[in-house]
């Protein structure tokens, strides 16, 4: 019940603003991801982690401007997405990605009200909706998106932006105490070389299923605390790209952190052709020599049309702490436009 | 039984709506343009695509005046092109605007500033895969652009006028000279409304030679 008055206050709000604006920067996107895979231990599957499902779904952005110019920005990003591990009753559900309202005071002066990333890491600054490759993201924080308030500025050559979020991922809930308060200083969009230096702090939640409807399980009632400080950096030169990203801090009272690498390579001649190899590492507690994750990530891609790409990975448990290594490979067709 | 109702319902109303392919916006709109215009209080954005402007006939057009067919890829009809009208109060000052552009390594995404009678302020590259990018980006040859218009690109021969800043990325080179008559046909075409008509320019050109 209160979550629905939430979400009729959010839309009486937004009308309030919208109703004398005029809107002439919308775009609409419809979405539709396909994929299927293999995997040593799990056979067939069709999914890849929890973010990658079979889905249909789109993306709403508009802007609203007066005489004076813009002043509110709109983005709703939503899925319906089938997720194969479970039965065929729990098997569909809404997901919201981005789902957030930002109103501009100023120039370089904007707050930001609902989904959206944590400001921490390589993930606020790339497109990963969709993507086989992912950052560290969901390793690091438990999720991609969250739901809460930010506030994004500049000063000289650098960016600022700070986010207080409920702590709870793609579902709307407080519990235990949860909360997640992130923010990231980096150099400025759009140079050959990017960094940004994150930190983050919080008690958050970890669901069973990263849905948003039906409201997912939670693997624990108690909220994992968390502390952490990051670096992150992007490189481009002639046909390749360079990505990386480090995070550590205390995952509770353990210590707790790693890395991602990344390369890519878009063919000269073919451009629509492009080639990816990421490795990842990542330990909940770094004292514990058994406790980390590597993964090696190859992913081959084609872009078919503007609005069609086909992907194909192969992805490699070079370590896995349950003692679980797998090796996946996947098939994705993605038509977003 | 209610999720796939709801979701049914706003895939419906998203279907009914349209959609388009993603365009070349501003990486950081406020910084941008705040750096091209000091006296910027705020601006208005726009997302204009072919396909809703004119569809094949316009594509037609605009590839005429440009002198080249359009990349599938990059320049496919139902792109959004985004115009930032750039505000002291109420009043104009000025446009930014950006396109794609096939290069030799990858995607290059060119900006340009004008103002608004359609004179190049400035020009950047926002994105840029190529091992001599720092040539390309120095001012000594982005601020050659500064001042010129549509009917420069027209009636001039900027090649031999604006030389190449590399040594083995000529490709790179003569697609920053198409992009940017690409992005000034286009301002021109949705911004302008055809100001620049390149019958006219070519004839007044035709006619001062032979005068």
């Amino acid at each position: 019940m209160r979550y629905k008055a939430i979400i009729i206050v959010s839309f009486l709000v937004i009308n309030t603003f919208v109703v004398q604006a005029e809107a002439y920067a919308r775009a609409i996107y419809k979405e539709v991801n396909m994929l299927g895979g293999y995997s040593d231990r799990n056979e067939w599957i069709g999914e890849k982690g929890m973010m990658l499902k079979n889905s249909v779904g789109f993306e709403y952005f508009d802007k609203f401007s007066n005489d004076y110019g813009d002043f509110l920005t709109v983005d709703l990003q939503m899925r319906v997405a089938y997720d194969s591990q479970q039965n065929s009753e729990d098997a569909w559900a809404v997901e919201f990605h981005n789902a957030w309202v930002e109103h501009k005071f100023g120039l370089g002066k904007t707050l930001r009200l609902g989904h959206f990333d944590p400001v921490f890491g390589l993930e606020p600054v790339l497109d990963t909706h969709g993507a086989l490759l992912q950052t560290l993201a969901h390793e690091n924080i438990g999720f991609k998106k969250d739901w809460g308030v930010g506030y994004r500025s500049y000063i000289g050559e650098l960016d600022y932006e700070i986010a207080a979020q409920l702590g709870s991922g793609m579902s709307i809930r407080h519990k235990d105490d949860s909360f997640l308060l992130t923010a990231r200083v980096g150099s400025t969009l759009g140079t050959d070389f990017q960094y940004g230096i994150s930190a983050l702090w919080g008690q958050t939640l970890k669901s069973m299923q990263a849905r948003t409807l039906p409201v997912p399980d939670l693997i624990s009632d108690d909220a994992t605390r968390k502390e952490r400080l990051g670096l992150d950096a992007r490189y481009e030169i002639g046909s390749f790209g360079f990505k990386g990203e480090i995070a550590g801090g205390r995952e509770e009272s353990q210590p707790a952190g790693g890395g991602l690498f990344e390369i890519d390579y878009i063919v000269p001649k073919l451009q629509a052709l492009q080639f990816k190899v990421q490795q990842t590492y990542w330990s909940n507690d770094l004292e514990n020599s058994d406790a980390k994750t590597i993964t090696l990530s190859h992913v081959i891609s084609y872009k078919v049309t503007s609005y069609l790409t086909v992907r194909a990975g192969y992805f490699h448990d070079v370590y896995e702490e349950s003692g679980n290594e797998d090796d996946q490979v996947f098939l994705q067709f993605y038509f977003f436009g | 039984m209610k999720i796939i109702v709801f979701s049914v319902i706003m895939l419906t109303m998203v279907v009914s709506i349209g959609y388009a392919a993603v365009g070349c916006t501003l990486n950081d709109p406020d910084r941008d343009i705040q750096r091209l215009f000091p006296e910027v209080t705020n601006y208005k954005t726009e997302f204009i695509t072919i396909e809703e402007r004119g569809g094949e006939t316009l594509a037609k057009e605009i590839q005429e005046k440009l002198g080249d067919t359009f990349d599938p890829l990059y320049e496919s009809l139902d792109v959004p092109y985004a115009f930032y009208t750039v505000l002291k109060g109420k009043d104009i000052i000025g446009y930014v605007h950006g396109v794609n552009q096939k290069g030799m390594y990858g995607g290059m995404q060119l900006i340009l500033a004008t103002d608004p009678e359609g004179k190049i302020i400035d020009f950047y590259y926002q994105k840029l895969s190529s091992p001599e990018s720092k040539k390309f980006r120095s001012d000594a040859f982005t601020k050659q652009f500064v001042g010129l218009c549509l009917a420069d690109f027209y009636a001039r021969d900027l090649k031999g006028e604006i030389k190449d800043p590399s040594e083995n990325s000529k490709q790179d080179y003569e697609a920053t000279l198409r992009g940017l008559k690409k992005n000034l046909i286009l301002y021109d075409e949705f911004m302008l409304g055809n100001r620049f008509d390149k019958e006219f320019i070519l004839k007044e050109v035709s006619n001062a030679y032979a005068q």
